[in-house]
């Protein structure tokens, strides 16, 4: 097994934690941010992890509780800002700024946006972290059936989405 | 086993996509497969999605901005800043000083023993101690190991119900000295 050092667990596991920090929020800034503050909590830590596998599970914990908060503090401005805007000719701006948002994404990403949290994790866990039903299991603090349950669940909405293109 | 002609659900045909069924329904599954072109659809159709999402194009990852010169050095946890609501905070508080004073309250009434000191006319001394019955191994452990001969009476609680083990020393001295008067 590696030895975690800093440096190594920096460079090894940005670009993973990239991709999945993006899937789970279909924003690349805000994505790069998440990754960032999680490598902070990590070297913050009073002791390292003893290998590259737990620090990578770690991290990818503290990532999709980062992201989780972001989707949160996104739904709370959303809805602060459409009762602001209801009556006002902000709302046209922000609305064309957010289809402009939306175009740059893909049409797959904007399928995962539209999927529950619960079940977005367990998917994008399963096909962009390569993590096995126990080890997804593992990160979200969930039983393997229930990561069974909810990769299902998540493929069947996302193929619906796509299939109707959104 | 899964039969011929009976479909898995599709959360078992979604895990053994992944590979996460185990050998002999893993097997199961494969050949119904063979016969089943309702399931092979829906297996297709997983491939696809599959596909579809693993070539959805990331956005190309940047060069990670390299690491700070001095990374930020662990911090004590007595040193880090916790922001807890003030309810809470308060609570909590109230909470550990009711339990001190609850603890120091118990610990008072069964730990010390109660006592009382009497001097009598002719020089003697009466002294009474309530011990609970917890110590009361220790407190006859410490009497045995007086050297100076004292008459010690222990007064039992009215309710104690007391059995006898094994054979009273006034018995056994009086069978050994049988015959011998």
């Amino acid at each position: 097994m590696l030895h975690a050092g800093t440096a190594n667990v920096y460079e090894s596991l940005y670009p993973i934690l990239f991709r999945i920090a993006y899937r789970f929020c279909g924003d690349r800034s805000k994505a790069e941010d998440i990754c960032q503050e999680a490598f902070i909590k990590y070297f913050e830590r009073a002791e390292p992890l003893p290998d590259l596998e737990q620090t990578k599970y770690w991290l990818i914990r503290v990532l999709r509780n980062l992201a989780l908060n972001h989707e949160k503090k996104k739904s709370r401005e959303s809805k602060a800002y459409q009762r602001f805007a209801r009556d006002s000719r902000l709302y046209a701006e922000s609305g064309e700024s957010e289809v402009l948002q939306a175009e740059t994404r893909s049409l797959v990403q904007r399928a995962l946006d539209r999927l529950p949290y619960n079940l977005r994790t367990v998917l994008v866990l399963k096909e962009y972290a390569d993590l096995g039903y126990r080890d997804i299991g593992r990160v979200l603090g969930i039983s393997e059936g229930n990561v069974k349950v909810r990769v299902f669940r998540a493929r069947e909405r996302l193929a619906k989405l796509l299939d109707g293109e959104l | 086993m899964i039969e011929r002609t009976r479909c898995p659900a599709g959360e078992t045909l979604s895990s053994w996509f992944d590979g996460e069924v185990g050998a002999p329904w893993h097997r199961a599954i494969e050949t119904h497969l063979v016969g089943c072109p309702r399931c092979r659809a829906a297996v297709a159709r997983l491939e696809r999605l599959r596909e579809r999402l693993a070539g959805d194009p990331l956005p190309a990852v940047r060069e990670p901005p390299p690491l700070p010169a001095a990374l930020p050095r662990p911090v004590p946890l007595w040193r880090r800043r916790l922001a807890l609501p003030l309810p809470a905070v308060a609570a909590a508080g109230l909470a550990i000083v009711g339990l001190g004073l609850a603890l120091a309250l118990q610990a008072t009434r069964t730990t010390l023993p109660w006592m009382s000191i009497k001097r009598g006319p002719t020089g003697t001394t009466e002294l009474k101690v309530a011990a609970p019955v917890d110590d009361l191994e220790q407190l006859l452990n410490s009497l045995s190991q007086q050297t100076r001969t004292r008459e010690i009476v222990i007064q039992l609680p009215a309710d104690s119900q007391l059995i006898l083990v094994g054979q009273p020393q006034l018995m056994r001295e009086a069978d050994f000295s049988r015959g011998q008067r």
